[in-house]
């Protein structure tokens, strides 16, 4: 069973969605209505103005997109309680945030920083620089919101069981978001990002009761498990290449994550250093109630139908399992009874509320991006602040034409590019964890460093392919390519970090 | 953008990252938090998965704390970053 098929949705559920849209469309013409000036701060930063719910719901439903209840529910599945690890690097994250954000508020607000471009220009004095690190991240962001974007068509379809195939789903959706971030830029994003963030959070609370109302209850789960001495590893602490793993995840995504341009954009827009503390601060227990709660599911799941991985497509292939372990609980929720129904109404209109809130966050990082790093630059240094807003629109609209063409049918060779973006995005932590504290630390030198981190990384994951070992590796003695990368990059970044101490001895 | 350049400087004292104490505790919560092979459950939950989930709540404490106690927030605004790093 996939997305598409097999829920038993009613047209009653469509009805809902499209309510959930329309609202989307009347904050965005509020959001409009707000906008005072045609700047590209009021269009991609809200004004620098906002409030700890705003900021705290968009930074919420920036972080946790569909993949946290797919993926990791998914991932639950297959290792069991060893996925514990997503609780932690998703607490990591909010850990970086105390390295990043207090220094890069306070520039920002000073410097007037729109993109994370700004910061490497302004603190490197390299445009060069700038260009590669917005480069990487362009093409990270492009891929998340891809991915975003393909989940969403088959998320509609199942919620229409079925009478909206999916590319009208990707289509019809793409358009409800550009039409409300056009109107309202970061203000319409980060204020459907409150209501999105809100059914998100109210989604996972379903899950919660949707497990409670089975006939197996987590703790029967558990020991079913324990019983079966096939699926009792799923519940043993992991060991040697597992531990590894397990500790390079979290510096991988506590270290990355912090670093997406949106996450970064969203440090820029607190209306002060008094409301970002604030929203950290909540955002620090956030994995107990998302996070934790996707693990839970994914091991019930496991104990309740061991034999997903023999399940089968409809098209006969196998089910992607991190796509089938969340529609299989909620297929059981739904056949028991009328609240079920539309708990699962509920829970698949969080899952669209969470694709939707982390694709439009990305396409505004996006289109920010291209303006302000690349368009003004490059093509328009003297454009004045309404040209450049006016240009951002026309480029959000132009990158999601193309985001979209890709979600419905590209399969070319770039998807296994696309693969390792998060292995990519981390080789520009240098420029920021060090540029912010070290000022030894020259573009060049970042750049180097970068530039020997992604040879590592991309050569790792490639090695069988270009025929210099006899297999691809995501990991190495458990841990991940980009980790040893971002390890290169640093002994790259090294020497000039010690010079001044080298020269006093 | 202000495209001027001024040096980073040293001396805020008033960012978590300055402060090594904060690091060194973050570090010693750090190696309780990795999953250590404790045997036994406690109502068949996995006493490991407790304890590293019991850790992740005193790792999310102590950034609460750290974020209201040695963040300092003087100023509230990017006013005060005359000297700031860079």
């Amino acid at each position: 069973m996939d997305l598409t098929d097999s829920l038993p949705f009613g047209p009653g559920a469509l009805g809902f969605v499209g309510l959930y849209a329309a609202v989307l469309f009347g904050i965005g013409y509020f959001a409009w209505r707000q906008n005072q000036k045609q700047t590209l701060s009021e269009f991609f930063l809200a004004g620098r103005n906002m409030s700890l719910p705003v900021l705290f719901f968009t930074l919420y439903a920036t972080q946790y997109s569909g993949n946290t209840l797919f993926g990791f529910s998914g991932a639950a599945y297959r290792d069991g309680l060893g996925f514990l690890v997503c609780v932690q690097f998703m607490t990591a994250i909010v850990i970086a945030y105390l390295v990043l954000a207090p220094p890069l508020f306070r520039l920002s607000q000073k410097h007037q920083f729109i993109t994370p471009g700004d910061f490497i220009e302004h603190r490197y004095q390299s445009k060069g620089l700038r260009l590669l690190i917005t480069v990487l991240m362009l093409f990270a962001l492009c891929n998340f919101t891809l991915a975003q974007l393909k989940t969403m068509g088959t998320a509609f379809a199942g919620i229409s069981g079925g009478r909206i195939p999916a590319e009208y789903g990707v289509i019809g959706l793409a358009l409800v978001m550009l039409i409300y971030e056009s109107l309202g830029g970061m203000r319409s994003v980060a204020w459907t990002d409150v209501l999105q963030g809100l059914i998100l959070f109210i989604g996972f609370l379903l899950l919660m009761y949707s497990l409670s109302t089975q006939n197996m209850d987590f703790t029967t789960a558990l020991s079913t498990l324990a019983a079966d001495p096939e699926r009792a590893h799923k519940l043993a602490p992991p060991e040697g290449d597992g531990i590894r793993t397990w500790v390079s995840f979290i510096f991988l995504v506590g270290l990355g994550a912090a670093i997406y341009p949106q996450a970064l954009q969203r440090i820029y827009s607190a209306r002060s250093v008094k409301v970002l503390k604030q929203s950290l601060a909540f955002m620090a227990f956030m994995p107990f109630c998302t996070a934790l709660i996707a693990v839970i599911i994914g091991v019930w799941v496991a104990a309740k139908f061991p034999d997903l991985t023999h399940a089968m497509g409809t098209d006969g292939g196998p089910v992607v399992l991190s796509e089938t372990v969340l529609p299989i609980l909620c297929l059981e929720v739904m056949n028991s009874s009328e609240l079920g129904y539309w708990a699962v109404v509920g829970i698949y209109t969080a899952i669209l509320a969470a694709l939707m809130s982390t694709a439009d966050s990305s396409l505004l990082s996006i289109s920010s991006m291209i303006t302000q790093d690349i368009y003004r630059p490059v093509f328009n240094p003297t454009a004045d602040q309404a040209v450049l807003t006016r240009r951002g629109k026309q480029i959000t609209w132009a990158i999601m034409v193309v985001l979209v063409w890709l979600a419905l049918g590209y399969r070319g060779t770039l998807i296994q590019l696309l693969e390792i973006k998060f292995e990519l995005l981390i080789q520009c932590v240098p420029a920021f964890y060090l540029g912010l504290y070290r000022k030894e630390l020259s573009a060049k030198t970042i750049a180097w460093g970068i530039g020997a981190g992604l040879i590592v990384t991309m050569g790792l994951n490639w090695a069988g392919s270009l025929g210099l070992a006899d297999q691809n590796y995501k990991r190495v003695w458990g841990i991940h390519t980009g980790l040893i990368g971002l390890m290169v990059n640093l002994m790259v970044c090294l020497p000039q970090l010690c010079k001044k101490y080298i020269e006093k001895n | 953008m202000d495209q001027e350049q001024s040096p980073p400087k040293h001396s805020m004292k008033k960012d978590p990252a300055n402060y090594p104490w904060v690091w060194w505790v973050f570090l010693a919560l750090g190696l309780a938090w990795v999953p250590w092979p404790f045997n036994g459950t406690v109502h068949d939950i996995p006493l490991w998965a407790l304890i590293a989930l019991g850790m992740n709540v005193l790792v999310s404490a102590f950034v609460v704390y750290v974020i209201f106690k040695v963040w300092s927030d003087s100023g509230n605004s990017g006013e005060e970053d005359a000297d700031g790093p860079h």
